[in-house]
């Protein structure tokens, strides 16, 4: 029933998955990691905006130990999201197996600052409902669940990962000034400036600002703070500004568009198994497809192959 | 990037979609002609075949107008693997249908007039790539993916979203693509794509010699990369084009919402309409 070999590996292993999952779908974010033993809350990694460091950091040694204190915890991560840029989303997201909450002062007013600095706290419970979680999360508009099982508590995490609708008010819209640098040439050689490591030149990214060595991209540039990414990073998020549209059901009409194979996988569309014969096909280019491709391109592909193969006027 | 080790797949065995080029306007022009190109296509898609009975090809085709499925070597029958002759015909026949059929659509299709044209790879990649998660619904054993693109008109930069949707989808399934240029440009989208997803982009010095470059670097599967050398491309340019010029910049402004790329400061984002809050030098 509880969850095996310890609930610590079970959180560390899901966190991990989360993690990589979250930065499949929010390329530019950033993401730190906190824990709280002893009643004291310790930051375990910087706030980054790669993977690797984070997981490294999960797959190290965890343990566990004393009280927990929600109040030092939110303090602490207060400090740190206070010095996001005002266009930024601010996130917490707690795994909490704790029953109760040893804190020094009253949480109530950490609860106010929170909401007052627009952080969303949201928890996930591995024990049982807490009152205070629940007001936590009520107040600053985040989501309580609490996991019954492993599976369950994976998929409560992984719930987290697309980005809520955020509110007009809350985040300013900017313009922010990005660097997007290129593969050093081959024969330089320098030091990278996050590593303090010499590297030769064609395996970092120089700046294009400050021409300093940076190995991974997306970043902040030590040297002059300017934001570096690749176009790929930013290209990652066009799929929400032109999604595809949803496909409408129809059933098989002898000598159809396409004729009786899924336009995508070449698949037959008539089934002989006894099922009704329903198909989808797309409003826009009237391609027929079956509903495998049909849950593919929504969810994955973000193109319908009918309208990209086609020579429309608005091209 | 590692390529796609699992004890789901059967090491040496590979499915294989060929994605070609068939542009008219940039054939009409190319140094080799397609003929000889299509000759030298097929004999290497017949030597894929003859690597492994398991081995599965598919051909298809981007037009100018439209996008199709040539040849699949599973149709081909109980013994089509092995009858070369018989490969070699149908996928020809299929081939000179799918030109035909595109040249007539391009005719009556009045906005595609200049020889710079671009083909309908974002179509072809799509296509593949739904063929690809069928094959993987297939069950447990299945051969391992990957795709290849014979590519010499230039790029589309309408289908710039399109492309990058397709290779995020692929480098998420961990299928590879990889390149062959036949052109004289290179593609910026493709060099993309092929690092991206861990593929081998190449630009042949002798196009006259297709057939031997073709089967030194991209007949062998997944699993014997790892023993190989293959080409290595340098210089992979990823920096983004402004969206009001479309001229490449390497520092620029980015808008929060929607993530549009703009080379000067504006007070209003063209693409999402939104007023920014606060004033930059």
């Amino acid at each position: 029933m509880d969850y095996r070999p310890s609930r610590m590996a079970v959180v560390a292993k899901c966190a991990e998955a989360f993690i990589r999952e979250f930065f499949d779908q929010n390329p530019l974010s950033h993401v730190g990691l906190v824990t709280i033993k002893d009643g004291i809350s310790h930051r375990l990694t910087e706030i980054g905006g790669s993977p690797e460091s984070q997981i490294n950091a999960l797959m190290g040694k965890l343990e566990c130990s004393g009280d927990s204190s929600l109040q030092n915890a939110l303090e602490l991560v207060n400090g740190y999201l206070n010095q996001i840029p005002s266009y930024g989303h601010k996130e917490v997201l707690f795994l909490y197996s704790a029953l109760n909450t040893c804190d020094p002062g009253d949480i109530m007013e950490t609860i106010e600052k929170c909401k007052k600095s627009k952080v969303r706290c949201s928890v996930i419970g591995l024990a049982a409902e807490i009152f205070i979680c629940k007001h936590l999360c009520e107040e600053t508009g985040g989501s309580y669940t609490v996991a019954l099982d492993e599976s369950h508590f994976k998929e409560l995490l992984l719930e987290h990962a697309p980005p809520p609708p955020a509110i007009a008010e809350y985040a300013a819209a900017n313009l922010i000034k990005m660097g997007f640098p290129q593969r050093g040439a081959e024969d330089l050689i320098s030091i990278c400036s996050c590593h303090k490591k010499i590297k030769s030149g064609a395996e970092g990214y120089i700046c294009p600002r400050c021409k300093v060595n940076v190995c991974e991209l997306p970043t902040e540039c030590r040297t002059c703070g300017l934001t570096l990414v690749s176009s790929p990073h930013l290209a990652r998020s066009y799929h929400h500004l032109f999604p595809v549209a949803p496909f409408d059901e129809v059933t098989f009409k002898l000598g159809q568009k396409g004729g009786q194979n899924c336009f995508g996988c070449q698949q037959s569309l008539i089934n002989t198994g006894g099922q009704s014969n329903i198909h989808v096909r797309c409003p826009k280019c009237n391609h027929h497809f079956c509903f495998d491709c049909d849950i593919y391109i929504h969810e994955s592909l973000h193109n319908c192959p009918g309208c990209e193969s086609q020579r429309s006027s608005s091209r | 990037m590692t390529s796609a080790h699992s004890k789901l797949y059967s090491d040496d065995v590979s499915l294989v979609v060929v994605v070609v080029d068939t542009n008219p306007f940039f054939w009409a022009g190319a140094a080799l002609p397609f003929a000889d190109f299509l000759s030298h296509v097929l004999h290497f898609v017949n030597s894929l075949l003859l690597l492994s009975n398991l081995n599965h090809v598919v051909i298809i085709a981007a037009g100018v107008s439209s996008c199709a499925y040539v040849f699949d070597s599973g149709n081909a029958g109980a013994s089509g693997a092995a009858d070369v002759a018989e490969t070699l015909g149908k996928a020809s026949r299929k081939m000179e249908e799918f030109i035909k059929q595109d040249a007539r659509e391009t005719a009556s299709n009045g906005t595609v007039a200049d020889g710079g044209a671009a083909s309908l790879f974002s179509g072809a990649l799509s296509l593949a790539l739904c063929y690809i998660q069928r094959i993987f619904r297939s069950g447990t054993r299945h051969p391992q993916p990957r795709i290849l693109c014979l590519q010499g008109s230039p790029d589309g930069p309408e289908q710039y979203v399109a492309v990058m949707n397709s290779i995020f989808s692929a480098q998420r399934s961990m299928v590879p693509i990889d390149t062959c240029i036949v052109g004289t440009q290179d593609s910026a989208f493709l060099q993309q794509a092929s690092y991206i997803t861990g593929g081998v982009y190449m630009k042949p010095q002798e196009l006259s010699g297709l057939f031997q470059y073709l089967a030194a670097v991209f007949a062998t599967d997944l699993h014997s990369r790892t023993f190989l050398r293959l080409p290595k491309t340098l210089g992979v340019d990823f920096r983004a084009s402004c969206f009001c010029h479309k001229k490449t910049i390497d520092m620029g402004y980015v808008c929060s919402v929607c993530l549009s790329i703009f080379c000067k400061y504006h007070k209003k984002c063209s693409t999402c309409g939104i007023a920014y809050a606060e004033h930059f030098p």
